[in-house]
């Protein structure tokens, strides 16, 4: 989650990207695949509507054009037709649907343009028509290079990227990233990526990164991340190791003794795991389906080495849904999170578990996160300091009308919300450590104890492709002293709102 | 930013939010409780501030006698240089109570401890005048002479780097990281060194050579006196020396790299020095190995 993992910087980047990017790109793609299928499916249409049925065996792949690609990798690829081809009874409805799969995973590679299908028939054996059908793809270019703006969640940065695609000729792709930004005031990120046993569902990825992020907007300091991640995806899931060196430092003048005492270095070497099943009809203004995220991640437990310890847990949960057809909708959403600590290391080096480390506490509130309170301003505050918390819960629902003239079509909304949160700290750790159980029982008594800090208010929703925009009048409802609330109008802009 | 100016049926309005304020959330478990007592930030282990030990390094080893000779009650906190506002430790925080919003954390950095300490401190009766034109001359040894040679042998000399200044200033559980944080802080001292002896050479002899000199002079001035200067009590001056003192003497040096620890041992008033200190400020702390 955004806004409260903030430890691992340049995953938060990617993320913040990728769609923007993804999303143009794709828009493209699919059309022009489109208008090929289009034309194909033209020319096969007699044929297939009158043929359906007919028995068929795919005689042979001829797959024109790769220069760069590995034939072991398009072979791979291509397998899983001609294992479909020794199912008795393959019609040429199957047949044609299983080609147009191929082409569809060759496109996803991303390495390709999006390939034309040609069938022809060679002959007939056994009663059974043999299909001659020929793929061409065409390789995209090798190296990429791109350079532009970004906005993340309120923040802005520039960025520059070199992609070296399809690099030993599996679909392979190394990319370098530099960025300068407002809030990540520097970025650089080498990462690998390949398919694995040519399946393009399934990636593993391996990257070294070294960031300096500025927090000194809600806790006075800098941190600067340097670090490793290998990881695999496929699918909903992705999971992983990261190792990462994190060094508190460059505090201000009027910095609190808690971010004091955590100024410095800390080694975080950590397992994780996120699942994530999105049936949204949009992420950024969301008006039917529903969407869960769970993310675990383990540091330092056992063999895993490293300077903190613990279990840190949090699911996200979204639902929306249209009101009769006027265009108004509703979404609501709930959301949670446990930092457990834990012992660290094991044998006679163990130790026990330890109270959290600021950099891996909770934050919450801010205009894309809980609204009508400053970014990270609810929970502990040390001074002029937020420090964060161990145990969160926060939730809200958003109506949605549609603006007059405008219609449900455009991406413009008028809202009217209520959410509220709470983020608690793990209290009077001994030691020794012995009570983490009830110290955590306690804290989430804690979360139950009186109302949750709620702010309300309502505002005008933009739903750009790149980012959505909101500026919203709102009011606290409900605080806790010291929490920084914000009254009046709050403008947010950000890719994940919740 | 032009400021417009609020309705008042507004500021009625904003006034009455929020509705209902519950006491303010407690601090995680972590954040440092403050005592009765100011925190002196100082690089030593959680085990030597929770006994009152002297900490490691040189810098905040005399500020941490200074604040003992004047009988201030304070308590040592672990800490390293990005957690200071100078960059580089010790400093002081005097807060007595969790700070409020408005209240600024009164921070003190180390030259401006002398001052703080004269204001809350005991006077020191008998310590002898720092201002005076002698004292800024043997202060000015101590600081470069006695410093450079302990850079040096700290940082510089391969065996004590790696079992010494390793383990003392860049522990960490990943040794790619302390290495990391070794070759930068080996780094430094060289450079600092550097700046004394210019035409980028560093020659041990000649380091070491300057630092007993150093060490004569401060032992003649001792001479029999029980204080530098003919103090009643230990001043900022005696401070200066017992930090290097103590540390050169109690440190694990490498038997082939302790050039320093034996150039101390030949000035027995010094010894002496660095024993009446520790055995009336320090108890528990570690004696040398004769």
């Amino acid at each position: 989650m955004a806004s409260s993992a903030d430890d691992d910087v340049i995953d938060r980047l990617k993320r913040n990207v990728d769609p923007t990017v993804v999303s143009g790109r794709e828009a493209a793609i699919q059309k022009r695949a489109a208008e090929q299928y289009e034309k194909a499916q033209n020319r096969l249409r007699d044929l297939v509507d009158n043929n359906s049925t007919l028995p068929v065996t795919i005689y042979s792949i001829r797959i024109n054009g790769p220069k760069n690609t590995r034939k072991s990798f398009v072979r791979k690829v291509l397998e899983e037709a001609f294992e479909k081809n020794k199912e008795p009874g393959l019609t040429l409805d199957d047949a044609l649907r299983e080609l147009r799969r191929q082409c569809d995973t060759f496109q996803k590679f991303g390495i390709f343009h999006p390939p034309s299908l040609y069938i022809d028939s060679a002959g007939e054996k056994d009663g059974k028509t043999r299909l001659k059908a020929q793929i061409n793809i065409k390789e995209l270019s090798r190296f990429i290079l791109k350079s532009g703006t970004d906005l993340g969640n309120t923040e802005g940065s520039g960025y520059m990227n070199v992609t070296y695609r399809n690099m030993f000729g599996g679909a392979e792709s190394l990319s370098g990233y530099v960025s300068r930004g407002t809030r990540t005031r520097s970025a650089y990120e080498l990462n690998f990526q390949t398919p694995i046993n040519s399946n393009p569902d399934m990636l593993l990825q391996a990257s070294g990164y070294s960031s300096t992020r500025s927090h000194q907007y809600y806790a006075s300091h800098d941190e600067v991340l340097r670090g490793g991640k290998l990881g695999v995806r496929w699918g909903e899931h992705e999971t992983g190791y990261t190792g990462v060196w994190r060094q508190l430092t460059d505090l201000a003048q009027g910095a609190s003794s808690t971010a004091r005492a955590d100024a410095g270095d800390s080694v975080k070497s950590s397992l994780w795991h996120t699942f994530t099943r999105d049936h949204r009809d949009n992420h950024l203004l969301p008006t039917r389906g529903w969407m869960v995220k769970m993310e675990n991640e383990v540091a330092g437990w056992g063999g895993l080495g490293g300077d903190v310890a613990f279990w840190k847990n949090e699911i996200e949960t979204q639902i929306a849904t249209p009101i009769g057809t006027s265009g108004i909708s509703v979404s609501a959403g709930l959301r949670g999170g446990l930092l457990y600590p834990l012992s660290l290391g094991v044998g006679d080096n163990k130790k026990p578990p330890q109270p959290s480390r600021i950099n891996d506490r909770f934050k919450l509130g801010g205009p894309t996160d809980v609204r009508g309170f400053r970014e990270c301003g609810l929970g502990p505050r040390d001074g002029k300091d937020n420090v964060g918390g161990d145990v969160y819960i926060a939730g809200g629902a958003n109506i949605y009308f549609p603006l007059p003239k405008v219609g449900p079509e455009k991406p413009l909304r008028l809202q009217a919300f209520v959410n509220s949160g709470r983020l608690v700290g793990l209290q009077g750790l001994t030691k020794g450590g012995e009570n983490v159980n009830s110290s955590v029982s306690n804290a989430l008594k804690e979360l139950g104890n009186g109302l949750p800090s709620v702010a309300a208010g309502f505002g005008l929703v933009y739903a750009h492709p790149i980012a959505r925009f909101e500026l919203n009048f709102c009011l606290p409802l409900v605080t806790r002293a010291r929490e920084r609330s914000r009254k009046g109008l709050q403008l947010g802009i950000g890719i994940n709102f919740r | 930013m032009v400021s417009l100016p609020i309705p008042s049926w507004l500021k009625t309005l904003f006034d009455a939010f929020p509705l209902l304020t519950y006491p303010a959330n407690p601090l995680p478990a972590r954040c440092p409780k403050f005592g009765t007592v100011p925190s002196l930030y100082v690089f030593t282990t959680p085990e030597d501030a929770d006994s009152g030990n002297p900490s490691f390094n040189p810098s905040c080893l005399k500020w941490q006698a200074y604040l003992k000779f004047n009988r201030i009650e304070f308590e040592t906190v672990p800490s390293n240089n990005h957690a200071s506002p100078t960059g580089a430790l010790p400093f002081m925080i005097s807060q007595q109570r969790p700070m409020t919003e408005s209240a600024d954390l009164a921070v003190i950095p180390s030259n401006k401890l002398a001052a703080w300490i004269d204001k809350n401190g005991y006077s020191l009766e008998g310590e002898a005048d720092m201002d005076s034109a002698r004292a800024k001359v043997f202060l000015t040894l101590v600081n470069a002479q006695l410093r450079g040679a302990w850079l040096y042998a700290l940082y510089l000399e391969p065996n004590n780097s790696e079992d010494l200044a390793r383990k003392l200033y860049c522990g960490n559980s990943v040794s790619a990281v302390s290495s990391f944080l070794l070759r930068q802080t080996k780094a430094a001292a060289q450079q600092q060194l550097l700046q004394a002896h210019p035409g980028g050479f560093l020659d041990p002899r000649e380091i070491y050579a300057d630092a007993s000199e150093a060490l004569e002079a401060i032992s003649t001035i001792l001479g029999g006196d029980t204080w530098f200067f003919g103090g009643r009590d230990p001043g900022l001056f005696d401070a200066s020396v017992f930090a290097y003192t103590h540390l050169i003497l109690t440190l694990k040096w490498h038997s082939k790299e302790n050039a320093l620890f034996k150039a101390i041992m030949e000035y027995g008033n010094l010894v002496g020095h660095e024993r009446r200190i520790r055995e009336a400020f320090f108890p528990e702390a570690k004696a040398p190995e004769a």
